[in-house]
């Protein structure tokens, strides 16, 4: 290929490229961009859409409003001559050059342009099919005035003349005359033809006869009269609303408008268009109101007088009504009148009322509720009355209203009726002292409501049968139900007694067991009600408070994950590593309400607990051996809100029936669980520091020793993750790992031992040999084979025993050395600066206190 | 406790909600419910910068340790941390829901933490730029009463009637119950104990290791005010703020009031801090600030 470039061989000097823009845009300018300009080149119209009109001072005349204003002229000397601006003042040259408004070039008017232009024409040769001329355009001129226009011009009639014979002067006037009287409206019959009129004019004109004879005139133009065809149906004259809305008409404001209202007592007259006012607005002055001659008084009346004589008026007119009524009393009737053959008809029919029915009432009572006894109402007999209407006939009164014969008195009243009452219900009265005198005095169930009352004997019996279902004994209701009464009537009311008894139990009856009392008084609506106090902990705790013992009872221990951030800042190791936890995307993003609404059960923080807790269960016999396990105790979640699933809290009792008995072992004394020593301590500070620091990273690595023996029981007993690793362990090979456990433990064992790790290595040694009493962690080589587990829960597990191991030194270096100030440097342990300085005098302190605390100690034992 | 009043302030920024030293006792820091906050030397009674950026009653400050930076928090859910020089605002951190009741500074002034009525604790990064909290604490049941800060632990008290120690050191969180709302909790000197000020007008001494009650300190009355107490630089005494206007000490061990320092009576001393390194402490009660300490103090200084 590079061979066959070399063969080519050039000419001539190439071109230089062209670019892209230097090639021209064929595009037409589009219509928006075209510009109109004059002929001096400048733009010629201005409109909206380049910004506005700004002929002013841009390019045409040297003003802001576009024109030049008519130069100022003093007017002193012509005050008088009053000042017209013509349209031609506003104009600028371009208005008045050839092709403006107002062109002031002389040429020839329209009429002649046409016909009498000298110039030859150019000749402009048709491209259409026919050569030469366009044919068409000199047959079909447009016509300029109509025929007869011209007919008549050629005739001698000049535009503004009538059009006629020509008149002499005297027939002229008379021809004027006429039109005048045509352009009179004249409306109902023709008046007489006014004869006098005519013979004066006839004789006014007739000197000047001679003289005008011979010059003739022509006849007066006159405007031809159209008629109009009528098209509605209103009276003659009157214009009606315009259909029109009123807006798209010219408004006319100074001649009367065509809508009118005029109020006279009660009568109120519309007339004309309606403009602006609705119909049932309210009309406002009119200011446009023109006087009338009928607002005016025309006689010097006061309105009583004006009422008086209405009067008169009335009582004479009624006196002609008289007469028309009653023409044989009043006379004959008026000349040229004659009595109407229809009478008039004046009299009214009148329907009666329809009958009220017996009962009445035209007020209508209220009542609150279908119980209430209407207190009013108990006053009056009548009134009182209530229940149910069909309760309220009976057959007396049924009778009364049909108008049957009263039935015999059959029936007598409740006083007899007693008698045939049987012994039973009587003695069994008589043991109830209230129900002895139950007949005047209502039950106390039926208190609120009787529905017989408007029958006080039913009433009566309806109480008693109530009596007798209390005292069981319903069936002798017909007993006292009168003799006089059918058995139907006797069934049916039984029935009726029994279905008044069902539903007219008051609320305390039925109600009663579906609804409860509120709990709550009507004021828990009411801000300002204090609100119980919110009670925090659960029963035991609150009882250990207020028993003021404090301590294991009231502390419960959980595990939070401190962030790596955070231990970054605060210069501490973090403590363990939960891999999801230690991802830094797992911060939220965004905060919102809800966040803090959410539960606490389902914040990592409590699944981690739950974690420990199954961690503690597993290394129950680690714990256990050791003689300070009510450390263990304590590490039992007590926090009610820790509810763990049952099977660990039975795990746990175990252990805590264990912890409990190995604790009495080791006597009441708490021991003191200490903190980790700070890495900078351990390094950085004095040599008599660094011995108590070494003391306590001794404690760290026994307990990792520690850790090493029971992990292999863990690691049997640890629920494994099994779920594929994820996040930093995605890429770790954990089996290859856990084939090299020695190594691997180094590593997972604390930052800090791997950091102070040169200063154990002397401990380490003689820890080797060493018993139990010794310090410092054994030596990795003596560390049993274990396989370092992958999840978490061991990391848990580790961190636990490590405490309860923490223990354990704690109480054996207290037992043996018991002179040593070891708790100092924990208790130093918040305070680096003031360390150096207040040594001396803190440990004295700290003497002090721990007596103080035995103090308090053995008082609230005392008190327990 | 012989300490005198030296000096009185007049704060002129409303109530004063809380007067914090800085850490070295030179200058204090007063919170106003103007929404000011105010730096003054108090032994000269000098008022040296006023602090305005607050949208709302400035509720709790802290300064730096180089007291170069001073975290203030307030009831407009923000947390802001101020340059001392200038005055200017260098980070407003929002993330709380609802008040921010206390804020303090670690020890090496790297990250503020914040308690709200929220009942979350904020860690917040003070050396970045983020505007997100680093950690948020969310154990407490009730609103975050006050924080305090160790080197490796930070102690809360809450309305719920908790403290909680979170240890950083071995992620363990402590919880005791206090049994009545605690309205301030602290550590005392030798950091062995914990002075919680609870609601049912009792301070009481809790050892911070086993969780026991070592002493209870009443006889003063709170009422339902959000009132202050503490402990004196030298852990001889536990002061507590009263609603009489006194500042009521006790003897640690005896548990008997030794002193009651008169602020103003009628008001309530609701905040009080006491010097970091000498025996004294500031107190406010309304719009006034006490400085009470020795006498040579104003000379020193």
């Amino acid at each position: 290929m590079s061979s066959d470039d070399e063969d080519l061989a050039f000419y001539g000097t190439p071109l230089d490229p062209i670019e892209e823009d230097a090639i021209p845009s064929k595009k037409p300018t589009p219509i928006e961009e075209q510009e109109v300009r004059d002929k001096y080149g400048r733009r010629r119209f201005h409109g909206a859409f380049t910004g506005g009109f700004s002929a002013g001072y841009f390019n045409s005349v040297g003003s802001e409003e576009g024109w030049t204003p008519s130069a100022f002229k003093s007017s002193r000397s012509e005050k008088a001559t009053s000042q017209f601006q013509k349209p031609e003042d506003f104009m600028d040259d371009e208005d008045t050059g050839e092709f403006g408004i107002a062109p002031k070039v002389l040429r020839a008017t329209s009429d002649y342009k046409q016909s009498s232009s000298r110039k030859r024409h150019l000749m402009n040769l048709s491209t259409g099919p026919i050569p030469g001329q366009p044919v068409l355009r000199d047959i079909l001129q447009p016509a300029k005035e109509t025929v007869g226009v011209r007919l008549l011009r050629s005739m001698g009639w000049r535009p503004g003349q009538g059009v006629g014979p020509r008149l002499n002067h005297q027939q002229k006037k008379t021809q004027q005359r006429e039109i005048r009287k045509a352009s009179k409206k004249v409306y109902g019959c023709q008046l007489l033809p006014q004869n006098t009129s005519a013979n004066s004019e006839n004789d006014s004109s007739d000197e000047s006869d001679s003289e005008l004879k011979s010059i003739t005139f022509a006849p007066d133009d006159y405007e031809a009269f159209i008629v109009k065809t009528k098209d509605d149906v209103f009276g003659i004259g009157y214009k009606g609303l315009d259909k029109r809305p009123v807006l798209s008409k010219h408004v006319q404001l100074f001649e009367p408008s065509y809508l009118g209202m005029q109020e006279k007592k009660k009568k109120v007259a519309i007339w004309g268009q309606a403009f602006g006012v609705g119909a049932l607005e309210e009309d406002d002055e009119d200011i446009y109101s023109r006087d009338d001659m009928s607002q005016y008084d025309f006689a010097l009346e006061s309105s009583s007088m004006i009422a008086q004589r209405k009067k008169e008026e009335r009582a004479l007119e009624k006196r002609g009504h008289l007469a028309l009524t009653a023409p044989r009393e009043a006379g004959a009737p008026l000349e040229g009148f004659i009595l109407g053959k229809n009478k008039p008809n004046s009299q009214r029919k009148f329907f009666r009322p329809p009958d009220l029915p017996p009962g009445f009432k035209a007020f209508h009572e209220t009542r609150t509720s279908r119980w209430d006894v209407n207190s009013k109402g108990e006053k009056e007999n009548v009134a009182k009355k209530q229940g149910l209407g069909r309760h309220d006939l009976d057959a007396r009164v049924r009778g009364s209203i049909l108008d049957e014969p009263l039935p015999k008195p059959a029936a007598p009243p409740t006083s007899d009726v007693r008698p045939p009452v049987p012994q039973v219900l009587s003695t069994s009265l008589a043991q109830s002292p209230l129900m002895a005198s139950s007949d005047t005095i209502p039950l106390a169930g039926t208190s609120s409501f009787r529905p017989f009352i408007s029958q006080p004997e039913k009433q009566a019996r309806y109480e008693r049968f109530l009596e007798l279902t209390k005292y069981g004994q319903r069936d002798l209701l017909p007993t006292i139900q009168p003799a006089s009464m059918t058995e139907w009537d006797k069934e049916h009311e039984r029935s009726e007694f029994e279905q008044a008894a069902r539903l007219y139990k008051p609320l305390s009856g039925i109600m009663n067991d579906r609804f409860v009392s509120a709990s709550q008084s009507d004021d828990s609506l009411n801000p300002l009600i204090p609100v119980e106090k919110m009670k925090h902990g659960n029963e035991e705790m609150r009882n250990a408070a207020k028993m003021k013992l404090f301590g294991k009872l009231t502390r419960t221990r959980g595990s939070w994950q401190p962030c790596a951030l955070l231990c970054k800042r605060f210069n501490v190791p973090q403590p363990s590593c939960l891999p999801e936890m230690t991802q830094p995307g797992q911060r939220p993003s965004s905060f919102s309400v809800f966040d803090y609404l959410e539960a606490s059960s389902h914040n990592t923080s409590v699944e981690v607990q739950h974690v420990e807790k199954e961690d503690a269960s597993d290394c129950i016999p680690t714990v256990a051996e050791h003689p300070s396990s009510s450390q263990a105790k304590q590490d039992k979640p007590e926090d009610d809100l820790n509810e763990g699933p049952e099977a660990t809290k039975k795990v746990h009792n175990i252990s805590d029936t264990l912890a409990r008995l190995l604790a009495d072992d080791t006597g009441k004394e708490q021991p003191e669980p200490e903190e980790k020593p700070d890495l900078f301590k351990a390094i950085f500070l004095s040599s008599s520091e660094d011995s108590e620091s070494d003391s306590e990273d001794d404690t760290g690595s026994q307990a990792n020793t520690a850790l090493a023996k029971n992990i292999s029981k863990e690691d049997l007993v640890a629920p494994r993750n099994l779920s594929p690793p994820r996040g930093i362990f995605a890429n770790l090979d954990l089996d290859a790992l856990n084939t090299r456990p020695s190594e691997k433990q180094e590593e997972k064992t604390t930052v800090s031992e791997r950091e102070t790790g040169e200063i154990h290595h002397s401990l380490i040694k003689d820890d080797a040999q060493g018993d139990d009493m010794m310090y410092g962690p054994r030596l990795p080589t003596a560390t049993p084979k274990m396989n370092v587990p992958s999840s978490s829960d061991t990391f848990k597990s580790h961190r636990k025993s490590e405490s309860a191991l923490w223990v354990e030194r704690k109480v054996k270096s207290e037992n043996t050395i018991a002179s040593s100030d070891s708790d100092d440097s924990s208790s130093s342990g918040s305070d680096k600066k003031k360390l150096s300085k207040k040594k001396k005098h803190k440990k004295e302190k700290k003497k002090k206190k721990d007596k103080r605390h035995k103090k308090h100690k053995s008082k609230h034992k005392r008190k327990s | 406790m012989d300490i005198e009043c030296l000096k009185t302030l007049n704060c002129n920024q409303g109530a004063v909600r809380a007067v914090r030293f800085n850490v070295d006792g030179a200058y204090c820091l007063t919170c106003g419910s103007d929404k000011k906050l105010k730096l003054w030397n108090p032994y000269r009674n000098l008022l040296l910068k006023t602090y305005a950026g607050h949208g709302n009653e400035v509720l709790d400050a802290c300064g730096s340790c180089d007291s170069s930076q001073i975290v203030s928090c307030g009831a407009d859910k923000s947390v802001i941390i101020w340059d001392v020089s200038s005055g200017t605002p260098l980070r407003r951190l929002r993330g709380h829901a609802s008040n921010v009741t206390c804020v303090r500074f670690n020890e090496e002034s790297s990250v503020a933490i914040s308690g709200s009525l929220d009942n979350c604790v904020m860690c917040w990064d003070a050396r970045s730029r983020s505007n997100e909290p680093i950690q948020v604490l969310k154990e407490a049941k009730d609103s975050i009463s006050s924080i305090q800060i160790t080197d490796h632990l930070i102690l809360t008290g809450s309305v719920d009637c908790r403290i909680r120690q979170y240890d950083i050191r071995t992620g363990e969180v402590v919880t005791d119950f206090a049994g009545e709302p605690v309205l301030s909790a602290c550590y005392t000197g030798d950091g062995q104990c914990v002075v919680v000020g609870c609601a049912d007008d009792c301070v009481r001494l809790f050892d911070k290791d086993s969780g026991e009650m070592l002493g209870e300190y009443s006889g003063h009355k709170i009422g339902d005010f959000r009132v202050e107490s503490g402990i004196d630089n030298s852990d001889g005494f536990i002061i507590s703020g009263a609603t009489d206007g006194f500042i009521w000490c006790w003897d640690l061990v005896k548990a008997e009031v030794v002193a009651k320092l008169e602020h103003a009576p009628g008001t309530v001393v609701n905040s009080i801090h006491s010097h970091p390194n000498k025996v004294g402490l500031v107190s406010a009660a309304g719009p006034t600030v006490k400085l009470w300490g020795k006498p040579e103090y104003l000379d020193s200084d």
